[in-house]
């Protein structure tokens, strides 16, 4: 469209500015009749670089997107909600998602031929104790069940099995082998009791004691403490009740043959007598006498038989 | 006859490149030239910010009367992308780059219909030849959702009134 201005053409122009035509300014044309509009333009733009590593461990790609602390079961959930995250890993190692168990050990630079024990040792190597090396692999609360499921084995799984993959050279058969492998064959019951933290009691001295025939009396009471120990204290340090009778007491722990001399020269007084003892051991009044009687108390009643002899007559 | 009006990426107060019809390219490092040298970089998280652009109207040749009205808009789409956009602020006075957050408000929001006023410090009318009008800052942010690659080019246009 031309502009007419007086009668006469305007020349086109790519611009609508003023301009002199003819000598004349020719008025301007903007949208309000007044300055002209221009502009100018300017473009923006920018590289911008991402980073990709292939390199990624798994390590490094769990701790940037989940949390070291989360929870099995919410690692379990952040796993799922960054499955495409894992996927895009899986395709930017060169791995399919179906790859094998074998197959990536080898791609990550682990032969197959490598055992579990090998594994553990190669990652665990530091550990020594079974506790340390379940609480470096697991939490301190993981059950031995959840342990050995997680290990590959199976619920039939006995302690046998349970203790020579625990590494233990020896396959126990008993719980006293057991004990015996993990404590000492000569390990005496008063060590075993001292390990306890009871070290004052020594009763298998005493049982060793108590084991020998030729043994006397008071120095069974003098091993057991002191020489005027109750015969109470050593029936409570026997772990036996008072009323237990002396052939019990004796064979608990001695002969049935042991003399009663012997008994008496083992009193811890040496000058005990029968008298003595009978006083200790009968009331005081008791005389010998009634002692006698007691036993013949119960003889049979005697019986008299009268015999009558009677002369026979004979008639003729 | 019209004045000669440029844009100028501003390296200081008073000197400047002219990039008129040209490219300011948002880089990490405070130069002007258009290469590939000094990309920005996708963050793992956050934002990272590009060292800021400083544009200002350049007077080559001066007007008849004078110019007025200096102005500058977007078309208010940002098609840079997910994660990338561009904040500005306007000042009356140069400031040194920096890569740090200006805390501007998002460039995408000046249209034709809303510009920046780009000579509310430094009024017109403008007359005479030189630098005229406010600093114009800009700051590329990028996220870290933001994809690598060549972006496309968001024009940036200046308008004024000449007279």
């Amino acid at each position: 469209m031309a502009w007419i201005y007086n009668g006469q053409v305007v020349p086109q122009q790519s611009s609508n500015r003023p301009l002199v035509y003819d000598g004349q300014v020719w008025p301007s044309f903007g949208a309000s009749g007044g300055p002209i509009q221009e502009t100018k333009t300017v473009d923006l733009d920018a590289l911008i670089q991402g980073t990709l590593s292939k390199t990624l461990s798994v390590d490094a790609l769990i701790q940037k997107h989940i949390p070291v602390t989360l929870s099995v079961d919410a690692l379990l959930q952040a796993l799922g909600q960054k499955i495409t995250e894992l996927d895009a890993l899986v395709q930017e190692s060169g791995l399919t998602k179906n790859i094998s168990l074998d197959a990536l050990l080898q791609h990550i630079g682990i032969t197959t031929s490598l055992s579990l024990d090998a594994l553990i040792q190669g990652k665990v190597s530091s550990v020594t104790s079974l506790d340390g090396l379940i609480s470096k692999i697991q939490s301190g609360t993981l059950s031995i069940d959840a342990l050995i499921q997680k290990t590959g084995n199976v619920f039939s799984l006995n302690l046998d099995a349970i203790l020579e993959a625990a590494g233990s050279t020896e396959k126990f058969t008993s719980i006293d082998a057991v004990l015996q492998g993990v404590l000492t064959k000569q390990l005496y019951i008063d060590a075993l009791i001292q390990k306890r933290q009871e070290p004052s009691l020594n009763i298998d001295a005493q049982i060793q004691q108590l084991k020998t025939a030729s043994v006397q009396f008071d120095s069974v009471l003098s091993k057991v403490q002191a020489e005027n120990v109750e015969l109470d204290a050593l029936l409570q340090k026997l772990n036996q009740t008072q009323i237990i009778s002396l052939d019990a007491m004796l064979a608990k722990g001695m002969v049935k043959s042991v003399l009663l001399d012997a008994i008496i020269g083992g009193q811890p007084t040496q000058i005990v007598n029968l008298d003595a003892l009978l006083r200790g051991d009968v009331q005081k009044s008791l005389l010998m006498d009634a002692i006698i009687y007691s036993t013949l108390a119960s003889a049979s009643p005697r019986y008299t038989f009268t015999m009558t002899m009677t002369k026979p007559s004979f008639s003729g | 006859m019209a004045a000669d009006v440029q844009i100028h990426e501003m390296t200081g107060a008073t000197t400047g490149v002219d990039k008129t019809n040209g490219t300011v390219r948002f880089k990490s490092a405070d130069e002007t030239t258009v290469d590939t040298n000094n990309r920005l970089q996708i963050p793992t998280s956050g934002t990272n910010y590009s060292y800021t652009k400083q544009l200002r109207f350049y007077f080559n040749t001066p007007p008849d009367t004078d110019i007025q009205d200096l102005e500058a808009y977007s078309d208010g789409n940002n098609d840079f992308g997910d994660g990338i956009g561009v904040q500005y602020d306007t000042s009356g006075a140069f400031s040194a780059n920096v890569n740090t957050n200006i805390n501007g408000t998002d460039l995408f929001t000046a249209t034709s219909s809303s510009p920046i006023d780009m000579d509310a410090n430094n009024a017109g009318p403008h007359t005479g030849t030189g630098y005229k009008g406010d600093f114009l800052r800009l700051q590329m942010t990028v996220a870290s959702n933001a994809q690598p690659g060549t972006l496309n080019a968001e024009t940036l246009t200046f308008a004024y009134k000449e007279t």
